[in-house]
């Protein structure tokens, strides 16, 4: 309700319609009201957000004067080719020039602001001097900020600091993305440090603890992604908590941690398997984990990986009786899913929010998920990437910049100011994410704005919420200031 | 015991499709002497089309719109039913069609032209073709990673296999059936038919075959068109083993193939069938059963599984060495000349310090403010690229060996610097929790260290060389990169490197004097570096000269040119080989580092074998016989001030440099084998010499000759080269590179009439033999 009010608040709308482009011009006027009870539902500046999308729709206002450069950088080579990041990044980029009346707009003046422009660099990660030559290539236009989408190495780091140009990770995979200065991850679920640790809380705290009763522990498989970040992944973020949780590694040695919950699981045990991405036949590597006898599989990879891996384990006999399963939402592949239907009917996925299919959302998430479908359909340029789960991210991290820098001072704003604004958030809302905490990162991963992730269910046709497993962290597996797994475990 | 069994069994899914892709690697090499390392991108192109007709109906040409319009287009897909997916026998049938189309296209668009190149020509042509699937299926299939259906095979598993406790999969067993049947097939075919027999004649002797009234071009399209039907038949097979569906995944399946295919000495069906089964199985002995073992060593847990077919094709050819039969052809061309390098001490004279001014500007307002930005940093990537071509020139170029672990031992040398000059700290800090432990030595002591490691295992690697050539010698070299990227690059129990995090490299300072590439603006565009990175380029430069004018020169050249005559004439081979390997890995050492300190850091990725590939071809296109090849393929590579030139002007010709690049490479194999430097040396001398010399109507006359493609060349960049770009640009430096393009269009123009011409000349006098053969009878 609180969300349909807010959308509705755009009402006193006063304009004239283009008749060219069928937008209405500059002029149009729009009264603003923020909803406060959405704010502290649905996190900080929800209501200013939902306000902004209703006066948009009612009383668009067209962004004018000199476009304000953000960077965006993609990787788009032969093999290693994300085109729907970026797709879903210019279709936003659109909506907020044509509608939302760019950056520093006075919608209840009818004032619009500045255009935003992408100034995009598109580079083949298979050739090492690209993803630097990217960084060089944007930096020596002086963009306000960089956005980076999923940076498949490290070398634009040094190059972005070293220019001061503050940096906007969308999906975070190589540990920098985690740990560096000048930098936010905000990526839903913060990327492997939100997912994977989220799948051993789900899977300890909430399914072997609550659902299996088995407070003390159980059998926990892992197949893993054996890729440059998989490792990291899996070392850090899911072999450590669970030796954390156990109190002690898998030879046996004593785990050092500050973390709540160390050793509140003795007889858990884990056997990880790693899966190396492209492999010809991943039979055995399933047959090692159904002969390890789990009593839940947690597994996070790209997408295809996924299925690859859950047909196997059908083919082996696996059902969904037989021990549950938890994916993270990298995995979710809708139409996959549907023609296994009934067969993985029961398994779970975990993740930032998926704002992909608004019949399985409900409240702000839903009109989200409603926001980016209608956007969506009106200014990407290639509909057929809409439904993928990197275009929602796309779509999201310039939805969520474009907040950052109304809210910190409009077209004044530079991108240390941006920065800040970003640094300063707790408990705030975030497009396609379950929030913006990036007050609360911890170190290392002090560049990690949302860890919060949420649990669904696969019920043979649709993904659906999990009650009581929404926005919950991994992060009480770490304690504060921990070392990294790194050697201190063998 | 009895699981080592089980899971080796689990093997037989994997082992089939190596199998299978063997016998499509082996067909092709009995067909045409070919290699063909775009073989995965055949099957992957063909599984992605099956796909699409089977899911959306769609049928997908194999080539691109060439036509910049909008209203006037080539076309490049089909939809056979209103975006629904068509019968799955009907899909077959139209897959197997695009499999034998794409034979019969590769065949007499490349390797028909290419069939008396070198072996070397050939090999690029092959990575010139998976290039142009790999770049057309990512235009053409995007991004979306489908995970093909099951096709035809049963569904389930054995329970208890064998009474080994375990399960094994229907398919696993019946795609190594299949692998097993059609290998027979194959066999037969090979054995009895009439073309079978007749391809295994020519592959011995091609020119007996001719005697005998077969043409060899027509035995090679069969070959081909078979070859592209298994890779065909593996493409729609097996969606089921292999599960997702990406543009790179079968490329990357590649070397096991090639290490069954050599286990059957590129020429027996059977043992390449087996060989692939054994490969597939050992791997999961190794890779899945051993590493889970508690005695088996952390360190080995990385890369084994990859190593099995290194380990494989190194014991396959210590047996058979020199047994393995090397294709017979009617003529195989040689590599081109190497040119003798002249005034080497002048060059060097006056490139270094133009190139300096160039990276660097004028002091003042002179109108040449220097690189910077992205210029700065793209011009340092070509002098470093060309430092990394000198190695291969040495050992490709000047002694024959196609090597291409050069990628590789570049990694090893920046690794060992890095992990010397480390300082560690304390990993837990703000700024850099993946800080690297380690001694911080000095960085010019731990790069001379690094260059020694490198020069020791490349020496070790080049053991196998001294058994073979050729492009064995190329399978075995691309098995130990992958190997070595995934036993040491990829393994943070040897480098301290989690998670694909990077070495971070300290700047070079000489002197106090910092010489790293970061300058005052944060930029990794300092005018500083690119002095540095051509000092040392000179020095190289000047080494390689030196070797090639000396006595080692000389016995490189002829152990290029016929090892048993240079073996007799007193030249100790396996030593002048030995010699070659060490001093080109020192030189790829030398590179590894400065892309290091380039870049500011290593990672694992940058020594990736496609990148090494990659290199080499860029270096075909520029000149693999020579020193100014070298540096041509250094400008032109990618991420090269060529490259950036390209994507800075056109930012649309992104999504087609793959392809570009592909075709570039097949046309310079087929066209002009010299490379490109072999074209702009001879301009280059001729301009300065007529420079000297040239009076009034000299003048004259060249202006009339040059003039109007200079004048059109000039209105053409004026106008804009791409009207369609909307951002500035410098119309003067526009004009210069309108004029370029216009010349290199005439100078392909050129080239073929000229070979037009040659052709017709020999045709002329083969009619006139002929018919005086005919009058004397």
């Amino acid at each position: 309700m609180a969300v349909a009010a807010a959308l509705s608040m755009g009402a006193g709308a006063v304009s004239a319609k283009n008749n060219n482009t069928g937008v209405k011009s500059a002029g149009a006027k729009c009264a603003i009201k923020v909803n406060a009870a959405l704010d502290a539902k649905e996190g900080k500046n929800a209501g200013w957000l939902a306000q902004r999308w209703a006066c948009g729709d009612k009383a668009p206002l067209v962004a004018s004067g000199e476009p304000i450069t953000i960077g965006f950088q993609n990787p788009e080579g032969p093999v290693i080719n994300f085109p729907e990041y970026r797709v879903a990044a210019e279709a936003a980029v659109d909506y907020v020039n044509n509608q939302l009346g760019g950056i520093g707009a006075n919608v209840a003046k009818g004032t619009p602001g500045r255009p935003l422009k992408l100034e995009i660099c598109k580079y083949n990660a298979l050739v090492p001097a690209e993803l630097p030559g990217c960084a060089n290539s944007l930096a020596a236009k002086k963009p306000a900020l960089v956005l980076a989408t999923l940076a498949f190495g490290e070398s634009h780091f040094a190059i972005y600091q070293g220019a001061k140009i503050p940096l906007v990770v969308g999906t975070p995979i190589m540990p920098k993305d985690f740990t560096a200065p000048g930098t936010v991850a905000i990526g839903g679920g913060g990327g492997c440090l939100g997912v994977h640790l989220g799948l051993i809380t789900y899977a300890t705290q909430y399914i072997l603890k609550d659902n299996l009763k088995k407070p003390k522990g159980g059998r926990v498989g892992v197949p893993w992604a054996k890729s440059a970040p998989g490792i990291f992944c899996y070392n850090d973020l899911e072999a450590k908590p669970l030796d954390v949780l156990a109190g002690k590694t898998l030879s046996g040695a004593k785990i050092v941690s500050s973390a709540k919950l160390k050793g509140t699981m003795p007889q858990l045990t884990y056997l990880g398997v790693p899966v190396v991405t492209g492999k010809a036949d991943v039979s055995a590597e399933v047959a090692q984990i159904l002969g390890f006898k789990p009593d839940i599989m947690v597994y996070s990879n790209q997408g295809s990986e996924c299925w690859t891996w859950m047909n196997e384990m059908i083919k082996q006999g696996w059902t969904p009786t037989k021990f549950p399963v938890v994916l993270s939402g990298a995995c979710i592949d809708l139409p996959t899913m549907a023609k296994l239907g009934n067969q993985i009917k029961g398994i779970y996925t975990l993740g930032g929010l998926s704002i992909l299919d608004p019949d399985a959302l409900s409240g702000f998430a839903k009109a989200q998920a409603v926001n980016y479908r209608d956007k969506m359909a009106k200014y990407s340029k290639e509909q057929k990437l809409n439904g993928t789960g990197f275009a929602t991210q796309g779509y999201g991290v310039v939805m969520n910049t474009w907040m950052m820098m109304e809210l910190a001072g409009g077209a004044k704003a530079t991108g240390t100011d941006v920065l800040k604004a970003y640094k300063a958030t707790l408990d705030h809302v975030g497009f396609g994410s379950t929030g913006l905490n990036c007050k609360d990162a911890i170190k290392p991963y002090v560049a990690v704005c949302s860890t919060e992730v949420s649990a669904s269910v696969w019920n043979g046709k649709a993904l659906k919420a999990v009650k009581g497993a929404q926005d919950f962290s991994g992060l009480v597996l770490v304690g504060k200031g921990d070392e990294l797994r790194f050697d201190e475990v063998k | 015991m009895k699981e080592a069994l089980l899971y080796s069994i689990m093997g037989l899914g994997a082992g089939g499709f190596f199998a299978l892709m063997a016998m499509g690697i082996v067909t092709a090499y009995k067909g045409s002497g070919v290699i063909n390392f775009s073989h995965g991108a055949i099957a992957m192109y063909v599984a992605f089309q099956f796909f699409y007709l089977r899911n959306e109906g769609i049928f997908h040409f194999p080539w691109f719109d060439i036509l910049p319009t909008k209203t006037l287009n080539l076309p490049v897909r089909m939809s056979l039913n209103n975006g629904v997916g068509i019968n799955v026998w009907f899909a077959m049938l139209l897959s197997m069609a695009t499999a034998l189309l794409l034979g019969a296209g590769i065949h007499y668009l490349v390797f028909k032209p290419l069939r008396n190149a070198a072996p070397l020509g050939k090999v690029i042509g092959a990575i010139g073709v998976m290039t142009y699937l790999l770049g057309l299926a990512s235009l053409q299939f995007g991004a979306i990673i489908p995970n093909p259906e099951a096709v035809l095979f049963p569904r389930g598993t054995f329970k208890n296999f064998l009474g080994l406790g375990g399960q094994v999969s229907h398919e696993s067993l019946a795609f190594a059936g299949l692998a097993i049947v059609i290998g027979a097939g194959v066999w037969w075919f090979y054995k009895s038919s009439r073309a079978g027999l007749a391809t295994r004649a020519a592959a011995g002797n091609e020119k007996g075959a001719v005697l005998l009234g077969y043409s060899p071009d027509r035995l090679a399209l069969y070959n081909w068109m078979l070859a592209a039907a298994l890779a065909g038949v593996v493409g729609i097979f097996s969606g089921t083993i292999t599960g997702s569906l990406g543009v790179g995944k079968f490329t990357g399946l590649i070397v096991p193939a090639l290490g069954a295919a050599l286990i059957g000495g590129m020429s027996s069906i059977p043992l390449a069938v087996a060989g692939g089964l054994i490969i597939g199985m050992l791997q999961n002995f190794t890779g899945t059963w051993m590493t889970s073992q508690s005695w088996f060593p952390t360190w080995g847990q990385s890369g084994i599984r990859e190593a099995v077919p290194l380990i494989i094709i190194v014991l396959v050819l210590f047996t058979r060495g020199k047994s393995l039969p090397v294709r017979g052809n009617i003529e195989e061309k040689r590599l081109p000349l190497a040119p003798y390098p002249k005034r080497v001490g002048i060059y060097v004279a006056v490139f270094v310090p133009l190139g300096f001014v160039f990276a660097a500007g004028l002091p003042g307002d002179w109108g040449w403010a220097g690189l910077t930005g992205p210029w700065g940093f793209h011009f340092s990537v070509t002098l470093v690229a060309a430092m990394f071509g000198l190695s291969m020139v040495l050992l490709s170029g000047y002694v024959g060996q196609i090597s291409l672990v050069q990628i590789t031992l570049s990694g090893i040398a920046a690794f060992v610097t890095a992990r010397l000059v480390s300082k560690g700290g304390n990993r837990s800090a703000e700024f850099d929790p993946f800080a690297v432990e380690g001694p911080g030595w000095p960085w010019p002591l731990a790069s001379i260290v690094g260059v020694a490691v490198a020069v020791i295992v490349g020496m070790l690697l080049a053991i196998p060389a001294l058994r073979i050539r050729g492009v064995q010698l190329a399978v075995v070299t691309i098995a130990a990169s992958i190997s070595i990227y995934t036993l040491y690059f990829e393994n943070s129990e040897l480098t301290a490197l989690q998670g694909g995090s990077a070495y971070i490299f300290p700047a070079p300072t000489f002197f106090g004097v910092n010489m790293g590439s970061t300058s005052s603006s944060g930029l990794t565009d300092s005018p500083r570096f690119a002095l540095f990175a051509l000092v040392v380029l000179a020095g190289l430069c000047v080494f390689v000269a030196n070797i090639r004018r000396g006595s080692s020169g000389r016995r490189f050249l002829a152990v290029r040119a016929n090892e048993r005559a240079a073996a007799s004439a007193g030249i100790d081979v396996p030593k002048t080989k030995i010699l070659a390997f060490g001093l080109a890995s020192a030189i790829a050492g030398v590179a590894g580092i400065m892309t290091a300190y380039q870049i500011g850091q290593t990672a694992a990725t940058s020594y990736e074998y496609g990148i090494g590939l990659s290199a080499l071809a860029f270096l075909y296109l520029g000149g693999i016989t020579s020193i100014n090849g070298a540096i041509l393929g250094g400008i032109i590579a990618g991420g090269g001030i060529v490259a950036y030139f390209g994507t800075w002007h056109s930012p649309g010709l992104f999504n087609y440099t793959a392809i570009m690049g592909g075709l570039g490479m097949i046309l310079t194999a087929i066209i002009h084998p010299a490379g490109q430097a072999s074209i702009f040396q001879p301009l280059v001398q001729h301009l300065g010499g007529w420079l000297m010399k040239a009076r009034g109507t000299a003048w004259l006359n060249s202006l009339k000759r040059y003039g109007p493609f200079i004048v059109l060349g000039a209105i053409w960049g004026v106008i804009g080269i791409n009207p369609w770009r909307t951002d500035d640009y410098s119309r003067f430096w526009m004009a210069l590179t309108g004029v370029f393009l216009v010349f290199f269009v005439r100078s392909i123009v050129v080239q073929i009439r000229a070979a037009r011409a040659v052709k017709a000349a020999q045709d002329a006098e083969l009619k006139k033999f002929l018919a005086e053969m005919e009058a004397a009878k």
